[in-house]
């Protein structure tokens, strides 16, 4: 079966691909989780999963919620291209007491959608950390 | 064969890892296919909690891919409240991983007893030689499995010879019969040796 959507990395103009950094420093438990999670976007999309996207309370910007002694809370969005079916990796983040760690991640993601959006250059296909 | 399979090959190598990722298939798996059997019986989340002898927020949470915390006795409860069985086995990675790839809503369908093929029928002699071409047809997969291990090939069959969710579409008699088809007879007198 051949993935339905395609997952892309943002990558920041100065620090590089941030969400391959991120991934590299989880545990295997972690990663496999993670690694679980956007195998099963890629494969199945957003629909068929209940669940699987969670809001983050800002419009376009996705958290997957991903349990375990370590909250994953990586953020995407879906495209951002008009009418592709992809999503586009835009931070990695973790919940600790109910607070995003870096804090005010949503917003951080937010605004690499819109630097983006003005050079869709900035992400590249997903670089699996596995 | 299956490209998810080859995708996590390497990454299967190590064991934490690999019982992650199948722990999340899995839970992705029961999350989904209960909102499709709801679905398919046009049940509001509350019905079937009711149903269920549950309440209804616990089973919007269950009704999530992000639901870990399984216990049979709740899949037994969910279970006579669509009119199915449930079947519980342990089952190879590869399967699982396959199982995951080609989870759509067909596959995760269920019929309640009423509507259940078999026990609709009346033709029970029929039946009874679809399940023994099916058993010799499992005999045939299950030898040529051991004759591809001995040969160290760990290449994979592309059926299952268990399923932990059993698929509807490969539970027909068509799909027995291609299968059978599929083994070459070079392979069965080999894993008849």
């Amino acid at each position: 079966m051949m993935p339905k959507w395609t997952i892309f990395d943002y990558v920041d103009p100065v620090e590089g691909n941030l969400f391959k950094a991120w991934s590299s420093c989880l545990q295997k438990k972690e990663l496999a989780k993670l690694n679980n999670r956007l195998d099963a976007l890629s494969t199945h999309g957003p629909e068929l999963i209940p669940g699987i996207l969670s809001p983050t309370g800002l419009a376009s910007i996705f958290k997957l919620k991903i349990h375990g002694n370590v909250q994953l809370r990586p953020l995407l969005c879906e495209g951002p291209g008009r009418g592709e079916e992809a999503f586009t990796l835009l931070l990695g983040a973790f919940e600790v007491s109910n607070d995003y760690v870096p804090i005010g991640a949503p917003l951080i993601a937010s605004r690499m959608r819109e630097s983006l959006i003005k050079d869709m250059r900035r992400r590249v296909i997903h670089e699996r950390v596995g | 064969m299956s490209e998810l399979v080859d995708k996590v090959r390497n990454e299967f190598q190590n064991e934490e890892y690999r019982h992650s990722y199948a722990e999340e298939c899995v839970n992705t798996m029961i999350a989904t296919q209960i909102k499709i059997l709801r679905e398919e019986r046009e049940m509001t989340q509350s019905a079937l909690a009711q149903k269920a002898g549950m309440a209804q927020p616990r089973l919007s949470v269950m009704e999530n891919a992000d639901y870990s915390n399984w216990s049979i006795n709740t899949l037994k409860r969910l279970a006579r409240a669509f009119d199915v069985s449930v079947s519980v086995k342990f089952e190879t990675f590869s399967n699982v991983v396959m199982d995951f790839e080609e989870m759509c809503r067909a596959n995760l369908s269920r019929a309640s007893f009423k509507d259940d093929p078999i026990f609709r029928s009346a033709k029970v002699r029929t039946h009874r030689a679809f399940r023994a071409k099916r058993i010799n047809s499992d005999a045939e997969q299950n030898a040529l499995q051991g004759t591809q291990r001995a040969q160290g090939t760990q290449q994979l069959l592309p059926f299952n010879v268990t399923e932990l969710v059993p698929r509807r579409s490969r539970d027909s008699e068509e799909y027995s019969s291609a299968q059978k088809g599929a083994v070459s007879n070079e392979a069965l007198s080999s894993a008849a040796r």
